[in-house]
């Protein structure tokens, strides 16, 4: 390489590592200035279904006189946890949380979209602003609201323990101690796991992978949210697995918001709340978790 | 002669796709004999001699050699380890010392001991005239020493035959008549030879007979000096007229 | 001043020369980045935090890489030699092995070999064989890259000039003599610098073992960051471990390759 090229290279190799090495010292995580609670704006104070429009869209519709605040929402989801969210054989990502959304959005009238992605870290990239709100079967944690704000809950799911059908040695937490036992890594039952349990965690990337691993003998055990759970075991009756009786750890899911948009977080918990009272709620809880 | 011959090839033929290389070709050499062929460049020489150790394996015809037959034989390692060739391009091993070089074989093949075959390994380097340059690698030698090394590597396996496929055609003029005198002490200490060779100087002084190979086929078979004397065939005498200035 | 450094300095702001062409530049750089980033690991309490929860990963990715390496050295020796050879049932069967396991990811050879060779393993020893983590990681990636290593083989030992292979079987070696004591050593010798590329892959490809749940350096990252949110100090550490690793095993592989040449 020739001097000067070589000279150029070198300096802008040392800028990039000063510009990395320049966050180095800073905390990252910083309580995020609280946002001052504004007044509700004419977002949410208007009826949906009866405020005057100026451009001739349906009323039940996205509104943009009701919505101007908001723009485009984008939601950041995991679609690989059914029956919450998931990738169906067309692939369309489906699922509990999806068609809840889809009801908040009506009734709050705001538009949206959904992005694909990596659970493994999905609230830093919420708190870093790459969405505006989070939809996974979130469970609330003191933690997660150190970085992030979130809705009412919305569903109260537990932590179960599944094991393969010939199982006799395990019927509940005690009994995992110095067993294998599978779970998704990071989500609360890899907590729960690892502080409540004595249990050997083996921590894969996916529920299906931790449920396979069990109905193939290289772990003891899974554990993952009671509803996933049931779910993959009613898609699946030939790894034959059983649920056992017992939830654990009270987990509360919420819609997870980025702290500077308290506007959002307001049209989120009123079309919640909307929801919930008109019965919507109850229908899209009936189509996905049926008899149980 | 009154003996057998050591080297019997009869109507071989060897074609590469379909260029022929080799037609219809028989000869035979007998024990201590020098047999040197010449002919014009592409003529089939090299591949005829390369034949007869079956680094090139015959379409037709028959090829023995010492009672065994090349062609049939199921071990031809142990058949080649009585052909000694040495290589245009001399092939010495450049990992290995000029030594070390002459040494492999007889350990690998042969089954000496150590101390044994570097005691053979020096001798041979002696007899060829650089005694002193054992510890050195190829790439430390000129052409001519290395060529030199080739030629002991293979003494040092006291073969019966030893085959030259044109063994001073890539070395420096200088260095040619060093070599030649190594071939020619050979001759004279009665090592049945088989030479591809346009050195005629080598002709006149060494061989018993000399072979005219022309497009792959025998053109004559005669002494040294009825070739350069009275040669019968039209080609030979084209041949000699090129060649001889 | 001399004729030799008025000349040398004709043309120039200030009446000397500096010599530009012996500075190891990027050891230089990499010494001041390398002071700057240890400074702010051993005086910040976040790195620190990091650092002594992820070095833990280390040791299981160095035992995956060297094992698998040095498994796949061989089997690249044995399916390159398969690859040149005269016979066609193992020319055959050689090519079929180096196409399919380069034509297959790595991460995807990785997840069949935890999630259907080790289970149908278990059940056709009766539980005898387990395969189960560690061993499963290694033969993937052994096996893997062992199809890129035969390739390597295969050039070293075809580069050599045929004379070669003459010479010796003209001595009446047998070809395995012949490979083993003339053709090899040559060969090897050529191919030092790709075989020591591959085990600096390797490292950094052994990254994929956590997609079946084992503990290595990306795991236990990982792990880190879902525990703390520290995403920025985490991932920094994690790829400053692997870097770590990497140049020192790049040193080494050097050192190895000047010592192959001198002889």
């Amino acid at each position: 390489m020739r001097k000067r090229t070589r000279l150029l290279t070198a300096a802008i190799v040392l800028a990039m590592f000063a510009a990395l090495g320049a966050g180095c010292g800073a905390p990252a995580t910083e309580a995020p200035a609280e946002a001052p609670t504004e007044a509700p704006t004419e977002v949410s104070e208007e009826e949906p279904t009866e405020a005057p429009t100026e451009e001739p869209t349906e009323p039940a519709a996205e509104d943009e006189g009701e919505a101007e605040g908001l723009g485009q929402v984008v939601i950041g989801t995991n679609a690989e946890y059914p029956p919450f969210e998931y990738v169906d054989e067309e692939g369309v990502i489906t699922g509990f949380d999806v068609d809840l959304m889809e009801a908040i959005a009506q009734e709050a009238g705001f538009e949206y979209e959904f992005v694909n992605t990596r659970w493994d870290g999905i609230f830093v990239a919420l708190a870093s602003g790459e969405f505006d709100a989070v939809i996974s079967a979130a469970t609330i944690t003191e933690e997660r609201e150190e970085m992030v704000d979130f809705s009412d809950p919305y569903f109260n799911a537990g932590q179960r323990i599944v094991v393969q059908a010939e199982e006799t040695e395990i019927e509940g937490p005690e009994d995992l101690a110095g067993k294998r036992v599978g779970v998704q890594l990071g989500t609360t039952g890899d907590i729960w796991l690892t502080d409540e349990t004595e249990a050997e965690v083996v921590r894969y990337d996916e529920n299906t992978l931790a449920f396979q691993a069990l109905a193939n003998g290289d772990v003891d055990a899974a554990v993952a949210d009671g509803p996933t759970a049931v779910d993959i075991l009613q898609a699946n009756p030939e790894m034959e697995l059983e649920v056992l009786p017992g939830s654990y750890t009270d987990e509360q899911y919420g819609i997870a918001v980025h702290p500077d948009r308290q506007d959002l977080l307001q049209a989120i918990n009123q079309g919640l709340a909307a929801v919930e009272e008109s019965g919507q709620y109850n229908e899209i809880y009936d189509q996905y978790f049926g008899v149980e | 002669m009154n003996r057998d011959p050591i080297i019997t090839i009869e109507n071989v033929y060897k074609s590469f796709g379909h260029v022929e290389a080799v037609v219809d070709v028989s000869l035979d050499v007998y024990p201590g004999e020098v047999v040197v062929i010449i002919g014009p460049s592409g003529g089939g020489k090299s591949t005829l001699l390369r034949c007869i150790n079956k680094l090139e394996t015959v379409d037709a015809g028959r090829i023995v050699v010492d009672g065994h037959s090349i062609t049939e034989t199921k071990n031809i390692n142990r058949v080649r380890a009585e052909i000694g060739m040495v290589f245009q391009l001399f092939n010495l091993f450049p990992h290995l010392t000029a030594l070390e070089n002459i040494t492999l074989a007889q350990k690998v093949v042969r089954k000496r001991g150590e101390k044994q075959a570097k005691e053979i390994a020096h001798e041979q380097l002696v007899k060829v005239g650089i005694g002193d340059k054992w510890d050195a690698y190829p790439s430390q030698l000129s052409g001519g020493q290395q060529q030199r090394v080739a030629i002991a590597r293979a003494l040092a396996m006291e073969p019966k035959i030893m085959l030259f496929d044109e063994p001073t055609s890539a070395l420096d003029p200088e260095m040619i008549k060093g070599v030649l005198d190594v071939m020619l002490d050979l001759a004279q200490e009665g090592m049945t030879m088989v030479v591809v060779s346009h050195e005629m100087g080598f002709v006149r002084a060494a061989a018993d007979r000399v072979a005219l190979l022309d497009h792959g086929s025998l053109v004559e078979v005669t002494t040294p000096e009825d070739l350069f004397e009275n040669p019968e065939e039209e080609r030979t005498k084209e041949f000699l007229s090129q060649i001889l200035h | 001043m001399s004729a030799e450094a008025r000349e040398a300095t004709r043309g120039r702001i200030l009446p000397f020369t500096v010599p530009w062409e012996s500075v190891p530049w990027w050891a230089i750089i990499l010494a001041i980045v390398g002071i700057f980033v240890g400074w702010s690991v051993l005086t910040s309490e976040a790195y620190l935090d990091a650092l002594a929860f992820i070095i833990d990963g280390v040791s299981l990715t160095l035992q995956v890489t060297i094992i698998s390496y040095l498994i796949a050295l061989v089997a690249g020796l044995i399916f390159g030699l398969m690859r040149v050879s005269d016979n066609p049932i193992f020319y055959a069967a050689s090519t079929l092995y180096v196409e399919v396991m380069r034509g297959v990811p790595l991460l995807v050879v990785i997840l069949y070999m935890g999630f259907v060779v080790t289970p149908r393993v278990r059940e056709a020893t009766g539980g005898q064989i387990d395969l189960q983590g560690v061993p499963a990681a290694i033969m993937g990636i052994a096996l893997s890259y062992g199809a890129y290593m035969a390739e390597v083989y295969r050039g070293g030992i075809e580069s050599i000039e045929h004379g070669q292979m003459e010479a010796a079987r003209s001595l009446g070696m047998n070809y395995m003599q012949a490979m083993r004591y003339v053709i090899l050593p040559q060969a090897v010798r050529r191919i030092l610098p790709p075989l020591g590329n591959n085990l600096i892959s390797m490292l950094k490809d052994s990254s994929l073992i956590s997609v079946i749940a084992l503990n290595d350096l990306l795991q236990t990252g990982r792990l880190y960051v879902s525990r703390t949110y520290r995403a920025f100090e985490g991932y920094n550490t994690v790829a400053l471990l692997y870097l770590t690793m990497t140049l020192i095993l790049s040193f080494a592989v050097r050192i190895v390759e000047r010592k192959a040449a001198i002889e």
